[in-house]
């Protein structure tokens, strides 16, 4: 058995959305260029003007972004919920790999699709022109799908309900924390909890939002180590079929 | 109960409860290759020592070992070597079937013209084109078994696999187990409590009831009936006459006494049975 066809399944299994997903992203990215374009705006001669553009790229991928870390949550707490990671874990694949498994493609694949939008965006506005540009604007994105993940993975785990699992950081996300915090966030914590939709334009990997992209890695990843600790004493039975 | 060293699988005072309700306690066996079958009512833990011996459960106490291995602590080694059916596996991929049968082929080794031939044998050959969708329960579960059956390990480990089969096809199902444990020697531990068909191919029995597991290694042969008329009183003094085991329990009378007898018996008194089967008779406590 190749090493590869169990990720494969892991990957068929979680996206059920894949047309969705794909024509949502392909959406912004022409809705990006439409509206920019019809708006007039332009990245601008200088390296800052270029940043602040980019800024305006990056919130409008966020929404969509959260849309797909919601659709693969919403798959993978189903997955807990009907039976299918216990059927993964009898094949045999200890709960430890399977929950790796599904939290490493849950962070990569929004984040690469996001990114690859916004990369094809850096293409469409000319931002290569400054490299340091779609470097941060894939930062920023890997960082808060990781974040993102590591909380849907954990609330999956604790509460075996995909609305909840889905739901919780959709909502959160979405409505909530917009809504409650102020738009002028200088403390990397406060911007590692509330996420990319409070980047603003300044100077390329501002020291306040890579300690922020820091610390959502790592929140991420201890969402995780804990959901990993926490499956093995879960009862992996089907709770609803 | 066989040896522990010639066993592959052997499970030494394990308990388990679920907060305050006790379902099983300090159960002990060990069993090697043939079929084995483990009976008892609804909720009597049967699935629950399932997932015990797949490492996918803890006990609260005691151990497990499959061919030496806990696999708890060491579940990808311990389980390598064997195929676990759930009571409702579910489906991989999308919901074609054929889809599933590409993706469980390729994880558990199975070739997809074994699997087809189960379905053959199963009479669900028809069902290939279809998704899962546009199934039965049954039909499901046939695909489901063919998939498992198909598989090339030592031990196979079968969570009610009679769940919602047909009557005919129920003992179809006896028949290829029997005949897999036969052509592979491995080791078949199947969990029912479906008895009639099932039995017929055990080779041993351990009963779970009121959380304690008892066993046989081989069935007497002797059998008890069971029926359900239209006037139990009366038909069990007439059994009771040549058959003193005779005796109701919930709304059933259990006796030694053969089909034969038993309808004569109701015959003659014009009451009608709406229903009778047959059990080895070490399963007859499970029922009273």
């Amino acid at each position: 058995m190749s090493r590869y066809v169990f990720p494969a399944l892991i990957a068929s299994d979680l996206d059920p959305f894949f047309a969705i997903e794909i024509l949502t992203l392909f959406g912004v990215l022409i809705a990006n260029y439409s509206i920019i374009s019809l708006l007039g705006l332009r990245p601008g001669q200088t390296q800052a003007d270029a940043e602040s553009f980019s800024i305006l790229l990056l919130r409008a991928a966020y929404v969509p972004l959260v849309l797909i870390l919601v659709l693969v949550i919403y798959t993978m707490a189903r997955s807990l919920e009907d039976g299918r990671f216990l059927t993964y874990v009898t094949f045999p694949y200890s709960s430890r790999r399977v929950t790796s498994y599904m939290f490493a493609y849950t962070a990569i694949y929004p984040a690469v699709l996001c990114a690859a939008v916004l990369t094809g965006d850096s293409w469409a506005f000319s931002l290569f022109t400054w490299p340091l540009v779609p470097a941060e604007l894939v930062f920023y994105t890997v960082c808060f799908s990781v974040m993102f993940a590591g909380i849907g993975i954990f609330l999956a785990v604790l509460t075996r309900s995909s609305i909840l699992a889905s739901g919780i950081p959709g909502s959160l996300y979405v409505f909530v924390l917009p809504a409650i915090i102020s738009h002028s966030i200088s403390s990397s914590l406060l911007y590692a909890v509330a996420g990319l939709y409070f980047l603003k334009s300044g100077n390329p990997f501002s020291t306040t939002y890579i300690y922020g992209g820091v610390f959502e890695i790592i929140m991420g990843f201890v969402l995780f180590m804990v959901s990993v600790v926490l499956v093995r004493r879960r009862n992996l039975r089907p709770t609803r079929r | 109960m066989v040896g522990s060293s010639e066993a592959s699988i052997v499970c030494t005072d394990v308990s388990k409860s679920f907060r305050r309700r006790n379902i099983f306690q300090s159960v002990e066996f060990s069993i090697k290759k043939g079929v084995t079958i483990l009976a008892g009512e609804n909720g009597s833990g049967k699935s629950t020592l399932f997932y015990i011996l797949n490492g996918t459960m803890k006990p609260d106490s005691g151990s497990v070992s499959i061919f030496g291995l806990d696999p708890w602590g060491s579940h990808e080694a311990a389980m390598k070597e064997v195929s676990f059916m759930l009571e409702r596996p579910s489906v991989l991929g999308s919901s074609s079937i054929r889809e599933h049968i590409y993706w469980f082929s390729a994880i558990k080794g199975a070739t997809e013209e074994n699997i087809k031939d189960y379905m053959h044998l199963f009479g669900v050959e028809y069902t290939l084109s279809s998704s899962f969708h546009a199934l039965s329960m049954g039909e499901v579960q046939l695909v489901m078994l063919s998939c498992y059956l198909s598989c090339d390990t030592p031990i196979f480990m079968l969570d009610e696999p009679n769940s919602h089969i047909d009557v005919h096809k129920r003992s179809i199902i006896s028949e290829a187990i029997r005949d897999k444990t036969r052509a592979s020697n491995s080791l078949f531990l199947v969990s029912t409590h479906v008895f009639d068909e099932l039995l017929s191919a055990a080779d041993r029995m351990l009963i779970l009831r009121k959380g304690q597991l008892s066993g046989a290694d081989e069935t007497s042969g002797r059998r008890t009936s069971i029926l359900r008329t239209s006037d139990n009183t009366v038909l069990m003094a007439q059994l009771k006459e040549d058959f003193p085991d005779t005796s109701i329990s919930g709304g059933a009378i259990f006796t030694s006494a053969g089909i034969e007898k038993c309808v004569k018996a109701a015959s003659e008194n014009s009451i009608s049975v709406f229903s009778y089967f047959s059990i080895p008779e070490e399963l007859r406590s499970v029922y009273e």
